[in-house]
């Protein structure tokens, strides 16, 4: 799956839905994003206080999560690695579910440590884009 | 007891009316001092009372205290004329001892301080050369040969081999790296404890990218973006329940990590700076 970034900027991003950010004037070209630049999506979430989805994507070397009103989506095709799950029914979990590779649906710490950049979820992140990659080759 | 020539670290509990005293006691952290500085910068003071005796182990080879120096800085050994430098790793290496000691300033000061975590507390730690294991045997202690040498940079040692005006001038220099400073415009973290975790964050710039960043996000701190965890903030330092949100900022390729505490869509209190990197 690939999506084309059309807008850095949160001018136009309602501040009820995209609530990891405070303020419209944030811009996430601050963040390394392009506008016009195409990225590889390794997974999709969906919080239990929004309806927005949001993509992971990596950008200078740290992946992170952006709102999808940022983009257009240019490849709808899922990769063959991913997995999925709700979340919805564990009360303590701000996630309503995860469309995306194995590690992020099943393995419990994997979202968290990525955040913290652990180095052992970064491996697992290239890893995993690795083969979503070489699949698409394929 | 020794003095503070400084005037500027803690009272602590000693002697009323004395500023500075150096008390070999290990002491609890009651609250953050607010201290302007001679070069009119703010710096926030650690505050300590009754003793409290952590156990850290200094097998990992980290001395908090001693990872708040920047690791280009040259520690110059006063026991020997000060003829002798060294960087932070090599002193480190010296310091490695075998069996988990038990001290606890270091420990305080990583966990709790800002403004002076680095000298402020290795000189209220007293100058012992050697520690107690919790066995009860004893090792020498790197520390306290270090806070030996701490403390004569402000003339408080065994000896004064360093000229008073020199101190005033490494200590304000040192202080130049301190990033938990209050920035100009911005709320001063509240100095609760540290997640910095060795070889993924760091409390400290090691270059001026890093800390125009830091200055950056700490002087206009709600700007950042809110990174939502799993199961939201659960530290009993910066729970959600209060209000506390985990944030990240990234400019010019430095990602830094903080927490901020959010009222009716208002930054109130900023916490845990660290930069993201080994």
């Amino acid at each position: 799956m690939k999506i084309k970034c059309n807008d850095t900027s949160a001018v136009k991003l309602k501040l009820s839905e995209v609530n990891t950010i405070t303020s419209n004037e944030f811009d996430y070209n601050n963040w390394g994003l392009l506008a016009n630049e195409i990225y590889l999506v390794l997974a999709m979430i969906l919080y239990k206080d929004t309806k927005y989805l949001y993509y992971l994507i990596d950008i200078n070397g740290k992946p992170n999560w952006f709102p999808n009103e940022l983009f257009e989506v240019i490849d709808n095709i899922l990769p063959n690695q991913w997995s999925f799950k709700i979340f919805n029914t564990e009360s303590d979990v701000d996630i309503y579910c995860i469309w995306g590779y194995d590690e992020l649906c099943n393995q419990e710490d994997h979202y968290d440590q990525l955040i913290e950049r652990e180095d052992e979820a970064l491996t697992i992140y290239y890893n995993q884009k690795r083969k979503i990659e070489e699949d698409s080759v394929h | 007891m020794r003095q503070d020539p400084t005037g500027m670290l803690d009272t602590g509990p000693g002697e009323p009316g004395k500023a500075g005293n150096i008390d070999t006691e290990p002491r609890k952290l009651l609250s953050i001092k607010r201290v302007e500085g001679l070069d009119g910068v703010v710096y926030y003071v650690p505050v300590y009372g009754n003793p409290i005796a952590p156990t850290v182990d200094a097998t990992k080879k980290d001395y908090n205290g001693l990872n708040s120096v920047p690791p280009e800085l040259k520690l110059h050994n006063i026991a020997d004329g000060g003829t002798m430098s060294q960087t932070r790793e090599t002193w480190a290496d010296s310091w490695r001892v075998s069996e988990p000691i038990s001290y606890s300033l270091i420990n305080d000061a990583y966990g709790g301080v800002q403004g002076l975590p680095f000298f402020g507390d290795l000189l209220k730690r007293g100058a012992s050369s050697s520690v107690s294991n919790l066995d009860g045997t004893t090792n020498q202690d790197p520390i306290g040969s270090f806070i030996n040498t701490a403390a004569m940079f402000f003339g408080g040692g065994s000896g004064k081999l360093v000229p008073k005006h020199l101190s005033v001038r490494v200590f304000r220099w040192f202080n130049k790296f301190m990033p938990w400073k209050a920035a100009k415009g911005g709320i001063a973290p509240l100095g609760l404890g540290s997640t910095a975790k060795v070889g993924v964050s760091r409390v400290n710039p090691v270059n001026i990218t890093e800390e125009l960043a830091l200055k950056e996000i700490m002087g206009n701190p709600s700007m950042g973006n809110i990174a939502k965890l799993k199961k939201g903030m659960t530290d009993s330092r910066w729970h959600q329940n209060d209000g506390w949100q985990k944030m990240t900022w990234n400019n010019g390729g430095v990602e830094i990590h903080y927490v901020g505490q959010w009222q009716n869509g208002v930054l109130k209190a900023v916490d845990d700076f660290k930069i993201i990197g080994k």
